[in-house]
């Protein structure tokens, strides 16, 4: 069964961040880095994708967010195959159940790996948007800020890579 | 130079989207062969496939369109040097298109692992997927690694293409596009790579050993000297003191310290050629050279050894040295003799024979300042049919002679090349690892033993203690086996007699001489010809449907000799 979170999971994880915005990212560091860049990509780049980081930042809070409540075999009580399971039971092996896939399966610092990464792209993005706002289309100042870029994708794949680490599936 | 080696890219944004294809391109060091974009310094060529067909807004993914790209491809030269397969195709239907086991990705994998003519072909997974559901069915259906999209950049590529890409090299040091060909160079450089290794080449007379020890050499980025010793023709003492060196009195004429051949090499490689001459007195002291964990040679003469940082490449035309009594079977084993490195028979290298006379032709007419000239039809039927057992340094002194001796001729015709006519060599036989002392045998005489005991088999096979309910409704499931068989046996005759052309380079069918070949009937005249294709397809064809939709050579012939009603028949089965 394929519930929302992984169906929300593979939208932002693989269809965006690894397929469209780190791709077009590294292309336009590529573009950077070249003797003579095509200015017109970088413009681009720069107009059309940069900015969808502040698009999908809430989308991937979101789904830190909501891990533990959509993926823990609680929700097998609720609409799953335990959902039949006798309410007195119920009451007390639920968050029983919660509470050990948190353990066996390193829950809450996986989460909250996430959201230190979360953190270091937001702050990145939000300090290299401010020296963007600076230098304007100064293409020798862009040059200029091939480290942040570098840096800022490197943290976006750190940022991936914890987000991979969630869980896959409903299992206890 | 040679061309960029070529990449085809299956993926379902990047063959449709060409923002995303160009940064793709951008970031990887690839040049778009189809796009307009400007990459600096391009490490390959760039093909792109999206896997899928789009009506009316309709995503469908495309099994048979990409397989016929994927064909086209591998039947051109540069062929693929490497396939990055994606594993998610995007059609709309989340559940499907997402479900681990069903993505499309895997059944193109699948299907080109089960058809023999892409057997070669590298294939990489690529995608942004997680590898983990599925780890098991890529590699158990051929791929040679899984990258993670956001992974893959430029070195990472190249490194991919170092060891699992069907590259021809960038200049014309070694000329050659043929499977055999580019298999045996990405063995050498792969091996090249492993630290302090000993690597044995076995090659036939003239295969170009020696280019290949250099080849290793270069890839191997070791920063030493390359060294050869050449053992053929020298007296035992020698080849002692020109592979190990001597101090000054350690004979009559030692009137200084000399190095030898290994010490000269030290950090770089050292080449012993016709390793199959070493004397067994001399095998002893190879044994500690040849010791990768501790390297040491001896000057003659002294009593100091000397550590050294090497990687050998010894060559022999002793394709059976594994079993030769005259080694140390230490010494064997320390040289890796189970696991050599073949370079192929230029009889098996068709593709590259008109590559190689066509270099020979227009080197040697500069030489001899020759009028530059064409080669007729007749001599590159003569060139691909002769059996070159002398291989390329063969070809080279033929092509040497029609050259020089007809030096004003703007036409190379079949009657200038000396050819020696006679039944080709029997196949000699390559040493295989193994633990017991069986007989060696060539896998082709290994393969060709299993055909004959089969036959005996079937010939023999004894029902006697079935039971009823055993014997029951097996016919249709033997008439499915032997239909299968018989296909088989014929596409494998089918390939067996390709012609190579330049016009088709991968090989054209001819079903005659198939037929004369199966039939041992070499008199057989072209209708009975046709006739005996044509039975041999009408025993059970719906068992044949799989195999006529992935072996091409197979649906080709059917298509060009097949008579109306075996097509009738076989359309009622399903195939069209």
């Amino acid at each position: 069964m394929i519930v929302d979170w992984q169906r929300r999971r593979s939208e932002f994880n693989h269809d965006w961040l690894k397929n469209r915005y780190l791709n077009n990212l590294d292309g336009f560091i590529a573009n950077l880095e070249m003797k003579k860049p095509d200015e017109t990509r970088l413009v681009i780049f720069l107009q059309e994708y940069w900015n969808q980081w502040k698009i999908h930042r809430e989308e991937a809070a979101q789904l830190i967010d909501s891990v533990e409540t959509e993926m823990s075999p609680a929700v097998l009580f609720e609409t799953g195959l335990l959902k039949d399971v006798n309410p007195e039971i119920r009451e007390w092996v639920k968050p029983l159940t919660h509470h050990m896939w948190l353990n066996r399966h390193d829950i809450k610092n996986k989460i909250s790996n996430c959201e230190e990464w979360l953190l270091k792209v937001n702050a990145q993005y939000d300090k290299m948007n401010s020296m963007l706002n600076e230098i304007g289309r100064n293409m020798e100042q862009l040059k200029n800020l091939l480290p942040e870029f570098k840096a800022f994708r490197d943290i976006c794949q750190a940022f991936s890579e914890s987000i991979s680490k969630l869980p896959s599936e409903v299992t206890v | 130079m040679n061309q960029l080696p070529r990449v085809l890219i299956v993926d379902d944004i990047y063959g449709k989207d060409e923002w995303e294809r160009d940064n793709f391109c951008l970031r990887l060091g690839l040049k778009n062969s189809f796009g307009k974009l400007e990459v600096e310094e391009p490490i390959a060529e760039a093909v792109f496939c999206r896997g899928q067909v789009e009506t009316n807004g309709q995503v469908k993914n495309d099994l048979e369109g990409t397989l016929k790209f994927i064909r086209a491809g591998w039947d051109q030269y540069p062929r693929w040097a490497l396939v990055l397969l994606d594993l998610h195709f995007d059609t709309g239907n989340y559940t499907y298109d997402r479900d681990p086991e069903k993505y499309f990705g895997l059944t193109i994998l699948k299907a080109l692992h089960h058809s023999t003519e892409f057997r070669d072909l590298p294939v990489i997974i690529l995608s942004a997927m997680e590898r983990s559901p599925i780890e098991t069915i890529f590699s158990e259906h051929g791929a040679l690694g899984f990258v993670d999209k956001s992974k893959l950049n430029k070195a990472k590529l190249q490194e991919l293409l170092f060891h699992h890409g069907l590259v021809q090299p960038p200049d014309e040091t070694f000329i050659g596009r043929s499977i055999a060909f580019l298999k045996c160079l990405r063995e050498a450089r792969t091996r090249a790579r492993i630290k302090d290794g000993n690597i044995l080449v076995l090659g036939e007379n003239g295969t170009g050993k020696e280019l290949l020890a250099e080849y290793i050499h270069w890839q191997s980025e070791r920063t030493g000297e390359y060294k050869s010793l050449f053992t053929q023709g020298v007296p035992e003492n020698l080849i002692e003191d020109l592979l190990f060196g001597h101090v000054k009195g350690a004979f009559t004429d030692a009137k200084l310290d000399q190095a030898g051949a290994a010490e000269l090499a030290d950090k770089g490689t050292l080449f012993i050629d016709e390793f199959g001459n070493i004397p067994a007195s001399i095998q002893p002291k190879l044994l500690r050279l040849l010791d990768k964990r501790n390297r040491e040679v001896q000057r003659l003469g002294s009593q100091q050894p000397r550590k050294l940082d090497l990687l050998t490449v010894m060559a022999t035309n002793k394709l059976d040295i594994l079993n030769s009594d005259d080694f140390r079977k230490d010494l064997l084993f320390r040289v890796n003799a189970a696991n050599p490195i073949l370079l192929p028979p230029l009889r098996d290298r068709k593709e590259d024979i008109l590559l190689l006379t066509e270099f020979f032709t227009g080197k040697f007419e500069k030489d001899f300042n020759a009028l530059q000239r064409s080669i007729s039809p007749e001599a590159r039927e003569a060139l691909l049919t002769y059996h070159w057992p002398g291989n390329i340094r063969e070809l080279e002194t033929v092509i040497e002679n029609a050259v020089y001796n007809y030096k004003e001729l703007r036409t190379l015709s079949a009657n200038h090349l000396k050819l020696e006519r006679g039944l080709p060599k029997e196949p000699v036989s390559i040493a295989v690892p193994r633990e017991t002392e069986a007989p060696v045998t060539s896998a082709s005489e290994a393969k060709s033993n299993d055909f004959k005991s089969l036959i005996d088999t079937l010939k023999t096979y004894d029902f006697e203690h079935f039971k009823k309910e055993d014997l029951k409704g097996k016919l249709p499931q033997a008439q499915d086996a032997y239909a299968l068989f018989l296909a088989r046996y014929l596409i494998a005759a089918l390939k067996a007699t390709l012609t190579y052309t330049s016009k088709k380079p991968g090989g054209e069918i001819s079903y005659h001489p198939a037929m004369k070949l199966i039939a041992n009937d070499f008199d057989m005249k072209a209708t009975p010809a046709k006739r005996l294709l044509n039975n041999l397809f009408k025993i059970s064809p719906g068992a044949i449907k799989e195999l006529v939709e992935t072996e091409t050579i197979l649906k080709e012939a059917i298509e060009l000799y097949g008579d109306d009603k075996l097509k009738e028949d076989l359309k009622k089965a399903g195939i069209n």
